[in-house]
C-alpha cells in the first residue's frame, strides 16, 4: 500500500537543492494548467521529459505511475470528445466526434504528463523529512509540514493496526462474505482503527511534551544554495518563459 | 546546603475513576544518585505515577517539586519534562519523526542547540547506545526492538538529569537486554525503573518500591530472595 519505489539518489538533478526543485515544479506545474494552446503544450512536454531523462528515475515505477495517470485520461478520450459539441469530424452512430473535443483532449493529456514527468523528475526523489523541511523553509505554514509528517510517520502505523485487527478476526474464523454480519464486523474494525488513531493522536503529542515541544517547529536540516542551484533554476525559468511566449503569441513563431 | 531533591511528590492523592482510588497521601523523594526498581502488578498505577511526576496528569490533591520548587505553570513543567526524560511504555507513541535521526535530534532542538550541534549530538548519543548506522532508517521500517532502543537514545539526546523507564526491556532479544543493562550501569543519571523482569531489575538498581493499598513501600533487595512474593 505504502511503498515509496522513487526514493533512490539520482546523479546531478538530486544534487540540486530541494527548494529549488520544489519552486520550480510548483511553477511549471501552475504555468502548464494554464496553457491554452498545442504547440505550446507540445513544448511543455519537451522540456518535462528532459527534466526526466536527467533524473533517470526508476523506468519500472515510472511508467506504472503513469500509466495510473493516463488511465484516467483515457476516460477524457472518451467522453470529452463525444459530448462537447461544436462541428463534428465523423459520427459514431448517434454521437458526434467533435473537433473542440478532441483537441481539449489533446490538450490536458499533453499538459498531464508534462506536470506528472516534471513532479517525478524534481520532487518524487525528495525524502519526505526533507521535502517537509524545505516546505517549511519556504514559509510554508507550520500546522500543514506537521500533517505531512505525521501523515506519513502514522500511515504505516495505521495500517499495521488494520492488518493486526484483520489477521485476530481471521484467526478466531472470521471469513469476509458480502453479507450484512461481514460489513458490520468491518465496519466496527474500522471504527477501532480510528478511535485506536484519536487516543494515539492524544499520546504522540504528550510524547512531544515530554522533549520539551512548546510549538515551533525546528529542524537539524541545513539548506544551502550553491551556484548550481541558481543556474538550473535560471534554466527552468528561461524554459518556462518560452513556454509562455509560445502560448501567448503562437501566430509569431509560425514565420 | 543539602541539595534538595530532583523531584518530590506531596501527599498525593489521585484517581480515573471514583470507585478506584489508584494513590492516597503519597509522598515521595527522588533524590540525585537514586536508581530505583519499581515493581506492582498490572494496573496497580506504575504508568500513572509516571504520568503525576511529568504533569501530564495533575493530581486531585497534593504537589511536585521540581528541585525543591512546587511546580504551578506550564513553563516549569516544560523544564521539569526537559530535565526529567520519560520512556514510554510503546515505541510507536514516542518515535513520530520520519527518519531516525529527525526523532534523536527532535528535543535537542526544542532545548535551543543549533541544528548542527543537535545533529551531532544525536550522533554521538546513537553510538553510545551502539544504535550507529541506524540514523537515516525511516522510523517505522525498524524492528521492535530497535524502537525501543531508538526511544530511549531518543529522550537521552536531552541529556536528562533523571530518567524514568516504563518497562525498557519489553520486546528485547536477551543480547539486547544485555546491552541495555551494560549501558544502564554505567550511567551516572538518576532513574526509575518500572519493570517486570526481576533479574533486570536488580542487575540495575540499587533500591526497590512497589505499590499497595494507594502508597509507595519501600522493598529491601533481598525481598526477591524470599520465595512467596507478595504477588
Ligand atoms: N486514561 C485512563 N482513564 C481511566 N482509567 C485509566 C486510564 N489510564 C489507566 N487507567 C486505569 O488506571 C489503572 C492504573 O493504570 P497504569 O497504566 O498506571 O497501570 P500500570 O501499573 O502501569 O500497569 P502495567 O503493569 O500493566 O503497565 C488501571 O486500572 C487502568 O485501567
Ligand atoms: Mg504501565
Amino acid at each position: 500500500m505504502c511503498d515509496t519505489p522513487f526514493l533512490r539518489e539520482v546523479p546531478f538533478l538530486c544534487r540540486i537543492d530541494p527548494r529549488f526543485r520544489i519552486v520550480v515544479a510548483t511553477a511549471y506545474a501552475i504555468a502548464l494548467a494554464a496553457i491554452q494552446n498545442l504547440p505550446a503544450a507540445c513544448l511543455g512536454v519537451v522540456f518535462a521529459f528532459a527534466l526526466l531523462l536527467l533524473a533517470r528515475p526508476n523506468p519500472g515505477a515510472t511508467c506504472k505511475r503513469l500509466a495510473i495517470i493516463n488511465i484516467f485520461i483515457v476516460f477524457l478520450w472518451i467522453t470529452v470528445p463525444l459530448t462537447m459539441g461544436g462541428d463534428s469530424i465523423a459520427a459514431l452512430g448517434p454521437f458526434h466526434v467533435s473537433r473542440a473535443g478532441i483537441f481539449l483532449a489533446l490538450l490536458v493529456a499533453l499538459k498531464c504528463n508534462a506536470i506528472a514527468f516534471v513532479f517525478i523528475a524534481l520532487v518524487a526523489p525528495i525524502t519526505i523529512s526533507v521535502l517537509a523541511h524545505s516546505l517549511e523553509r519556504l514559509r510554508f505554514p507550520a500546522k500543514l509540514v506537521f500533517l505531512l509528517l505525521f501523515a506519513y510517520r502514522y500511515i504505516y502505523v495505521i495500517e499495521e493496526e488494520w492488518k493486526r485487527l484483520y489477521t485476530a478476526a481471521k484467526l478466531r474464523g472470521f471469513r469476509p462474505k458480502t453479507n450484512v454480519r461481514t460489513y458490520g464486523v468491518l465496519a466496527n474494525m474500522l471504527g477501532m482503527v480510528f478511535v485506536h488513531s484519536f487516543e494515539r493522536s492524544a499520546r504522540v503529542y504528550e510524547a512531544m511534551q515530554l522533549r520539551g515541544f512548546c510549538g515551533k517547529f525546528r529542524s537539524i536540516a541545513l539548506f544551502q544554495s550553491r551556484l548550481r542551484d541558481f543556474v538550473f533554476t535560471g534554466a527552468a525559468a528561461a524554459a518556462l518563459g518560452s513556454i509562455i511566449l509560445l502560448d501567448i503569441f503562437p501566430g509569431k513563431f509560425h514565420g | 546546603m543539602v541539595e534538595p531533591p530532583i523531584i518530590a511528590l506531596e501527599h498525593i492523592f489521585f484517581s480515573y475513576t471514583e470507585q478506584t482510588p489508584l494513590f492516597a497521601d503519597i509522598c515521595f523523594a527522588f533524590n540525585r544518585d537514586d536508581k530505583i526498581g519499581f515493581f506492582g502488578p498490572n494496573g496497580k498505577g506504575k504508568t500513572t505515577l509516571f504520568r503525576l511526576i511529568v504533569g501530564l496528569i495533575k493530581p486531585e490533591k497534593g504537589q511536585v517539586l521540581f528541585r525543591g520548587v512546587p511546580v504551578h505553570t506550564e513553563n516549569q513543567w516544560r523544564e521539569l519534562r526537559c530535565a526529567v526524560g520519560f520512556v514510554l511504555q510503546n515505541a510507536d507513541d514516542q518515535l513520530f519523526c520520519p527518519t531516525v535521526l529527525d526523532d534523536v535530534a527532535f528535543g535537542p532542538l526544542n532545548l535551543g542547540l543549533a541544528p548542527d550541534e543537535a545533529k551531532k549530538r544525536a550522533l554521538e548519543t546513537l553510538k553510545t547506545l551502539g544504535l550507529e548506522g541506524l540514523e537515516n532508517r525511516l522510523t517505522h521500517t525498524l524492528s521492535g526492538g530497535e524502537k525501543k532502543l531508538v526511544s530511549l537514545a531518543s529522550v537521552m539526546s536531552m541529556r536528562p538529569d533523571a530518567l524514568l523507564l516504563d518497562e525498557p526491556t519489553n520486546g528485547l532479544d536477551p543480547e539486547a537486554k544485555a546491552r541495555l543493562v551494560a549501558i544502564l550501569k554505567n550511567l551516572p543519571t538518576a532513574r526509575i525503573t518500572i519493570s517486570h523482569d526481576w533479574d533486570f531489575l536488580m542487575e540495575i538498581s540499587h533500591s526497590f518500591m512497589t505499590i499497595n493499598n494507594g502508597k509507595l513501600i519501600d522493598v529491601d533487595s533481598d525481598f526477591f530472595m524470599r520465595p512467596p512474593h507478595i504477588y
